[in-house]
């Protein structure tokens, strides 16, 4: 018991130098340039702009899509870009999530931000050959941005996360062959 | 017999304890550092490689319809051949020189590009052509994998270039690893002429 006493004062007496050196060392490590949202959800609405409604669509099938697929798709929409561009900003935003299977790389994010006019889509690079850089630009044309303009978040980023789903999920050999009959330019051979 | 073998068991055990002890003071970081650098150089390299590949193409298209641009059109080319020869291998990371050479010849390269799709602006039938628009935006896609690669790659050589400069690494620098030479940064980097960026 006499030792219990001795060893319980040592402890009180070392612990306070290592407790100031751990404060100290919390201070200096460099904390996340960005302030960026906890990932709550497979829908994460910090811009609130998505009725609750289609927010529970959306939800149940990004939810099947992971099922489905493996594939992670989050949508994401914030009120601020703190001053950066989209595309690092989603980018980092997206490896602060750890998005998709480490193995696959199958993560996608659905980057909204009102405030600023952007919208972008990130793909993690295990899906990338699917979900190309056209499809996407064609997608946020056609299916997200049109709506936004009329101010129609909510339609906007529910007919885009279809139009995602889409393209992830409909076997490659058939987007082929629909872009073969699509295609009317004739290109010259590479050189 | 009993006495040998306790000093053998001993010694042993003082080799053993050692290994552990510079292995977890760091004996592996300047190693470890050093190839994920190069690791993130060989992406730098391939997402460039990306960009030269999607050239062919872009020029067939633009040639399509605005052959009379020849001057465009001709430095795209030529930049392209020339930013294709110069190779930069993980083992000339530490030739600032070098790596300057490549980064000059990839933002002559990035130049050429800007002004070509400046040009095609000037053009309403390539511009809402389908095959120049999804060329234009497998462009912008590989141009910001460009940015994304070199921001890793500076990142990389930050940790490397640091840990052999301050302690404890400096210590296995100045001993084990005196061959290690710090690695070479990029200058600032020249953004191509971004397209005009879809906002709503």
């Amino acid at each position: 018991m006499t030792a219990g006493r001795i060893s319980s004062a040592v402890g009180r007496r070392v612990t306070w130098p290592w407790a100031i050196f751990a404060a100290l060392l919390c201070m200096f490590t460099s904390a996340p340039a960005l302030n960026f949202p906890a990932l709550s959800g497979r829908v994460v609405d910090q811009a609130n702009i998505i009725q609750p409604g289609t927010r529970s669509a959306i939800e149940q099938k990004l939810a099947d899509l992971e099922a489905k697929s493996g594939i992670q798709l989050v949508v994401a929409t914030v009120s601020s870009l703190e001053g950066q561009d989209i595309e690092p900003y989603a980018n980092e935003l997206f490896r602060h999530w750890q998005l998709g299977e480490k193995t696959k790389n199958n993560g996608v994010l659905l980057l909204v931000a009102p405030n600023e006019h952007r919208v972008r889509i990130e793909v993690g690079y295990g899906v990338e050959k699917t979900l190309t850089d056209a499809l996407s630009r064609v997608i946020i044309v056609n299916a997200i941005t049109p709506r936004f303009k009329s101010g129609d978040f909510s339609g906007g980023i529910s007919r885009g996360v279809d139009d995602i789903i889409t393209v992830l999920t409909t076997d490659a050999s058939e987007w082929q062959e629909r872009r073969r009959c699509a295609s009317t330019t004739s290109r010259p051979a590479i050189r | 017999m009993m006495m040998i073998s306790m000093a053998h068991i001993r010694r042993v055990l003082a080799v053993v304890l050692v290994g552990f002890a510079v292995a977890g003071c760091g004996y592996n970081t300047i190693p470890t550092l050093e190839e994920q650098a190069k690791a993130r150089w060989g992406d730098v390299q391939n997402n460039y490689q990306r960009r030269a590949d999607l050239i062919p193409n872009l020029v067939a298209t633009v040639q399509g319809f605005a052959k009379q641009e020849r001057e465009v059109l001709t430095q795209v080319i030529e930049a392209r051949a020339k930013a294709t020869q110069i190779k930069v291998d993980a083992s000339q990371l530490t030739d600032p020189a070098k790596v300057k050479q490549f980064q000059d010849a990839q933002n002559q390269l990035s130049g050429a590009l800007g002004r070509l799709i400046a040009v095609s602006e000037n053009y309403p039938e390539l511009k809402s052509n389908q095959n120049f628009l999804a060329l234009q935006s497998q462009l912008e896609g590989t141009e910001n994998r460009i940015a994304v690669a070199r921001r890793d790659y500076i990142e990389a050589v930050r940790l490397y270039n640091t840990e052999l400069r301050t302690f404890p690494g400096i210590i296995w620098a100045s001993t084990v690893f005196r061959g290690n030479k710090p690695m070479a940064e990029f200058t600032a980097a020249e953004d191509a002429a971004k397209p005009p960026q879809v906002k709503f």
